[in-house]
């Protein structure tokens, strides 16, 4: 239950951040989540990696459905990527990469504070 | 262990992440790119987005509506002048921003700022043609008359304040895709835009590969193979108009040598080509309506977003629709309730070079007359993305800036230093032209007006509803000697340099003539009885063709219009066919004598899925290339013209040619068509259909090959009046009948939107390679509820 409502937390909270944070804080809020959170390292980031992989992809969906892909299909060719499916999961990897670390980083910084203690 | 790990991690996690938020050369800002909320999802414009809109901008005086019709073409309607612009300069903003910025950057030389070091060359290019030089000039001009001044403030403060108002969400994709920002408008980058168009259609003339020319062959022959005007040219003024007389006297021919030596080793490579465009109107007395129709399509490079932006003005004084030119303010060409217009460009010969002797004793001076004068430095620094930047000294003389030198090559790679005399350096106001032309009531009105375009020079047509038509030869030219400028003048001597501007009225024009049409296709402008010497690049086959065309038609109606702009005959076809089959020997294999007899049975039509013509296209270029190969040493890019080859292969037939190197003809004939037939089994002749071969293309600014359009299943050639070549074209196809209401169609190679991702972006494109047009919705008030698709209401 607590993985689950952690997963959420990573996804749901850096998309309302969307509206003032910069697109970075796919990697803080995970961080301080489980920072906070003291979780274990492997949950940290597969976590957050998930969280953030499936807002990225539901986001970039919202975008693309409307717009019938015709922009995803080009971009896709510029980044050499083979299509816009592509381009989707790419897009969600990249997101799921950087709220992982930043995750990854906070389950090993809250060792860091205990070492301080 | 973990401590060092969580320390580590962290400082990696966020280098990665620093570098997925900074864009390089080439490679976008991945992170920042691929974020849905902000990065390119972002411009992914839903296929049914709205565009109805209440805007709320500083600056506006007044307010204005625009009401968008079905494929997004505003109708812009305000109170006064200012709020016109404004709103101008704010939807070109809205839909062009891109596309804008860098052609502005393009003409200053600055486009190394954003795409980094491989700008440089082209940036140094710029630079030393004296661009900016040029624009500051003609800024000055602008900003002293009220009428242009207020045009230019105002849209450049439109285009402001829609720029201020961005975040790099709403940053147009390509933006987002090389990593930089827009950057605020000013006046100088309208300029800016003008002498980029100016750039790109006066570039032509071949002064430097001519003084090449004229050292490498006999005189006689070179008189033959090149004349000034072309025998039985079209002539853009039709032959026996009379001229006003001319106020100046011909300067004479200086006594002295002005035309310097260069050697062949001088020159060491070569390259190539220019644009062209039609226009014709047919008066009244020739149309099945009794109206007068007027037809332009301005052939130029075809590029996505489109060079035009189609958008309808109107205030108190003004209603005026047309083409308009993102980055500058009102419409170029186009039509008004009165009035009608449309551009070719001119070709008459207004950018001279002059070879510069340095003064052997002081770096800072050259020669002139015997005596040492400075030089005028203009230090050019271009920044440089992730580089130093780069510092080039730029050298102006009393011809202008030293363009090429030794580390700047001129074409043909003469590393002389030359100096560039130019219109476009010429302080000038277009501007006001374009002002008075969107006014303008009458053929009076339109005349007053058009004195005021300097540079580049056009041939501007001109119908109205009272029934006048005209054709004007429109520009500032110099009152050259004979041969002044035709080659590369010794800038050492003042005897060469350009002497008085010939008024613009004494230009050439013609109204109302009595053959009852008109047309230009960049053919030479006047009869030998025009008292003024000029040179230029003229070409004839598509004014020829035109006049052909014009000149059988009495009842012309628009249909017929439509089909002449998409004409695809071939007159060389016509006429050299018959000469070169009738060289082609006799014992030929079965395949070849059906190859004959299928060309026997040809129109003569580029129609795009023709295989004669891929088959006419590549024996005439590889006979034209036989032909001329055989003059030793005659670049292959400084070939005679097309239609002089042809009548010299039509003297040649009736044996009157007397030029040794034609002695081989047949033999080339026989060789290049042998050429022919293999390259079409090569290519089988299920591939050989002519729109597949020369792959009419429209290529994206960027280059990117994802938001380009290829192979285009269009018909013509250069020299045809549909002169749809690779990369150039008809850019804007218009055809506009003055009746007491103007009934007007129009179609350009695009969309309105510069937004790869909308679906305005490229929509007018299939219709536009199928030759058909758009009805052009003209209101003289607010348009018809239903005809309004979206709707800005724009307020302080």
């Amino acid at each position: 239950m607590k993985k689950l409502l952690y997963i959420l937390a990573c996804g749901v909270l850096p998309a309302l951040a969307s509206f003032i944070l910069p697109w970075y804080s796919i990697a803080i809020i995970p961080f301080i989540i489980s920072y906070v959170l003291n979780m274990p390292p492997r949950v940290a980031f597969w976590g957050a990696f998930t969280g953030v992989a499936i807002y990225w992809l539901i986001a970039a969906l919202m975008k693309d459905i409307p717009n019938n892909h015709v922009l995803s299909g080009m971009v896709a060719k510029v980044l050499f990527v083979q299509d816009y499916r592509a381009l989707l999961a790419v897009t969600a990897l990249i997101g799921g990469l950087v709220g992982g670390l930043g995750a990854l980083s906070g389950a090993y910084m809250y060792e860091v504070k205990l070492r301080r203690k | 262990m973990r401590v060092y790990k969580g320390l580590v991690l962290t400082v990696l996690t966020g280098t990665f992440v620093f570098l997925l938020d900074h864009s390089f050369t080439s490679v976008p800002a991945f992170g920042k790119f691929l974020d849905p909320a902000r990065g390119f999802w972002a411009n992914a414009e839903p296929a049914d987005k709205s565009f109805n809109q209440d805007i709320k901008v500083p600056g506006l005086k007044d307010g204005a509506q625009v009401w968008f019709d079905d494929r997004l073409v505003p109708h812009v309607t305000t109170t006064n002048n200012y709020d016109l612009y404004y709103v101008q300069g704010y939807l070109h903003a809205s839909f062009r921003l891109f596309q804008m910025e860098m052609q502005a950057r393009a003409a200053s030389g600055r486009v190394s700022e954003v795409i980094g070091a491989k700008g440089i060359e082209f940036d140094v290019k710029q630079r030393r043609k004296g661009m900016v030089f040029g624009a500051e000039n003609s800024l000055k001009q602008m900003e002293s008359d009220p009428r242009t001044k207020e045009m230019l403030d105002a849209y450049t403060a439109g285009i402001n304040a829609y720029i201020n108002q961005l975040s790099y969400t709403n940053y147009p994709l390509e933006y987002k895709l090389i990593g930089f920002e827009p950057e605020p408008w000013t006046n100088l980058k309208s300029a800016l835009m003008l002498k980029l168009m100016a750039d790109d259609l006066t570039g032509s003339v071949d002064d430097i590969p001519l003084t090449y020319l004229r050292e490498h062959l006999a005189q006689d022959v070179f008189e033959l193979l090149f004349p000034e005007k072309i025998p039985g040219s079209a002539s853009v003024i039709p032959k026996g108009t009379a001229f006003q007389p001319a106020s100046l006297k011909a300067p004479p021919i200086p006594a002295d040598t002005v035309f310097p030596k260069f050697t062949r080793k001088d020159f060491k490579e070569l390259k190539e080509e220019g644009v062209g465009s039609n226009n014709w109107v047919v008066g009244g007395q020739r149309t099945y309506s009794g109206n007068p129709i007027l037809c332009n399509d301005p052939h130029l490079g075809l590029n996505l977003p489109s060079l035009w932006y189609e958008v309808q003005l109107r205030c108190p004084g003004l209603n005026v629709y047309g083409v308009s030119l993102p980055g500058a303010p009102g419409v170029i060409i186009g039509f008004n309730d009165s009035v009608s217009w449309g551009f070719t460009n001119n070709y008459r010969d207004v950018k001279d070079y002059f070879l510069i002797k340095q003064n052997p004793d002081d770096a800072e001076s050259y020669m002139l007359d015997g005596a040492s004068k400075k030089y005028t430095i203009r230090y050019e620094e271009i920044k440089v993305r992730g580089k130093a930047p780069v510092i080039d000294t730029v050298k102006y003389t009393v011809h202008g800036p030293i363009t090429f030198d030794g580390h700047h090559p001129a074409d043909g790679g003469l590393d002389k230093p030359l100096a560039m005399c130019w219109m476009a350096h010429r302080p000038s106001n277009e501007l006001l032209a374009v002002y008075l032309m969107n006014r303008a009531t009458n053929y009076e009105t339109f005349y007053d007006g058009i004195q005021h375009f300097f540079c580049p020079a056009q041939n501007m047509i001109f119908a109205d509803h009272s029934g006048t038509i005209a054709l004007h030869g429109q520009g500032q030219f110099i009152n050259k000697w004979q041969g002044q400028g035709k080659y590369i003048m010794d800038g050492s001597k003042s005897s060469a340099l350009w002497g008085d501007e010939i008024p613009t009225r004494e230009n050439p024009r013609v109204v109302n003539p009595a053959q009852g049409y008109l047309a230009s296709a960049n053919e030479c402008v006047t009869d030998s009885t025009y008292p003024y010497w000029y040179n230029g690049g003229f070409v004839e086959f598509r004014a020829w063709r035109i006049n052909q065309v014009l000149s059988g038609l009495n009842k012309a109606t628009i249909n017929d219009m439509f089909a002449l702009q998409n004409d695809n005959h071939s007159l060389l076809a016509e006429r050299a066919l018959p000469i070169m089959l009738g060289q082609v020997d006799s014992n030929l294999s079965a395949e070849q004598q059906a190859t004959v007899q299928q060309f026997k049975k040809w129109n003569c039509n580029l129609d795009a899925n023709s295989v004669e013509a891929s088959m006419f296209q590549i024996w005439w270029y590889d006979l034209y290339h036989r032909i001329w190969n055989e003059f030793q040493g005659l670049p292959g890019n400084l070939y005679p013209l097309p239609e002089r080859t042809l009548q010299l292969m039509e003297q040649y037939q009736s044996g009157t040619l007397k030029l040794k190197e034609f002695d081989n003809f047949k033999s080339h004939v026989g060789l290049s068509f042998n050429a022919m037939t293999d390259s079409i089994k090569r290519i089988g002749k299920e591939n050989a259909a002519w729109y597949k071969l020369k792959n009419t293309s429209i290529t994206h600014l960027t280059r990117q090959k994802a938001f380009s359009i290829t192979g285009l299943e269009t018909g013509g050639w250069g020299n045809t009046p549909n002169a749809m070549k690779g990369g150039h074209g008809p850019s804007w196809r218009m055809v506009v009948e003055m009746g007491k209401e103007v009934s007007a169609f129009g179609v350009y190679p695009g969309g309105q939107s510069g937004n790869p991702g909308s679906r305005y972006f490229a929509n007018f494109i299939p219709k536009w390679a199928e030759g058909n047009y758009y009805k052009l919705n003209f209101y003289s008030g607010a348009p018809p509820a239903n005809q309004v698709k979206y709707q800005w209401n724009m307020h302080k």
